[in-house]
């Protein structure tokens, strides 16, 4: 009974969502590009910015084999080491009275196109611009960064300030 | 690379969402890109542009995933880009999580979501909705 319900109602959706597909036009491609190391232009953003809270949204692309900058053998995947970085930087984070708020594998994309998906959707609150400067320039985060750039083939950072929609 | 925003999935997109509806939790993640102005499917006349006509359905939205469960971890507005370059960057992000994709679509069946989501598809050009599961990363 109860799988019959299920599969009224998957073909229900099916036909609602088929009937507004084709009934809309597609939007265009867009270009991105992921990166491990801020621009000239992230740069001036970040610091011309207001110093209140914000949130980091980071969409994290993994190589397939872990690279150390100091040419260290090593057998870990990309995600293998970049797990090393995630482990230790919420202390690193705790610090500066920053914290995670979302570590998620991506599964799929329900709404849109990449051409290269992400592996990993991480989300950190950070309380100023100043404690995540800190932050970066502390010798143990710089320690545990370069398990990110061994394991991090490209990344955007979204920078959000919370919240104009009043969805509480 | 490339990234297309869209305003509803395409076929592979509904199949696999559908093929397993699953009872772990799941995050989506929203990145949205706003019309400048409001344009609602019934022709009818608006002055909000397209964030204003969103925030309508930000709004009563909070209502539909509490019935099924689910709730918004955050919601805010895109000041810029940190790290890496996007052609057209998004307006806003905002991530629900849900308790099963069921409940998902649970909500999207509902009649009162439906009246709500004309303010969305009247006030967004598109977006990604990522899914995610809990990571111990």
């Amino acid at each position: 009974m109860k799988k019959y319900l299920l599969l009224c109602l998957t073909l229900i959706a099916i036909a609602f969502l088929l009937l507004r597909y084709f009934s809309f036009n597609e939007n265009e491609y867009k270009v991105f590009k992921n990166a491990v190391s801020p621009t000239p232009t992230n740069l001036i953003g970040f610091a011309l910015g207001d110093d209140g809270p914000f949130l980091a949204v980071n969409l994290l692309k993994f190589k397939e084999k872990a690279e150390y900058e100091d040419g260290r053998l090593t057998t870990l995947s990309g995600q293998e080491a970049y797990s090393i970085y995630a482990n230790e930087v919420q202390n690193h984070l705790a610090k500066v009275g920053a914290k995670v708020i979302l570590g998620g594998e991506v599964n799929r994309l329900i709404l849109g196109e990449v051409e290269e998906l992400w592996d990993v959707v991480a989300v950190a609150w950070y309380p100023s611009r100043k404690a995540m400067i800190d932050m970066a320039t502390s010798k143990d985060y710089i320690e545990s960064e370069k398990h990110r750039k061994a394991g991090l083939a490209g990344q955007l950072n979204i920078e959000v300030i919370e919240s104009e929609f009043n969805f509480q | 690379m490339e990234v297309k925003n869209m305003l509803i999935p395409n076929q592979t997109q509904m199949d696999e969402f559908l093929e397993e509806v699953t009872d772990a939790p799941i995050s989506m993640v929203n990145l949205l890109k706003f019309k400048d102005k409001a344009e609602y499917e019934d022709g009818r006349k608006t002055d909000l542009t397209g964030k204003e006509a969103y925030s309508i359905y930000a709004i009563e939205v909070v209502d539909h995933l509490n019935k099924v469960g689910a709730e918004i971890i955050f919601g805010g507005e895109v000041s810029r880009l940190m790290l890496g370059e996007v052609e057209d960057l998004w307006d806003s992000v905002a991530i629900a999580r849900y308790p099963s994709r069921k409940a998902m679509l649970e909500m999207m069946m509902d009649k009162d979501y439906q009246e709500s989501e004309k303010h969305r598809s009247a006030g967004l050009e598109g977006q990604l909705n990522i899914e995610t599961i809990e990571a111990g990363l």
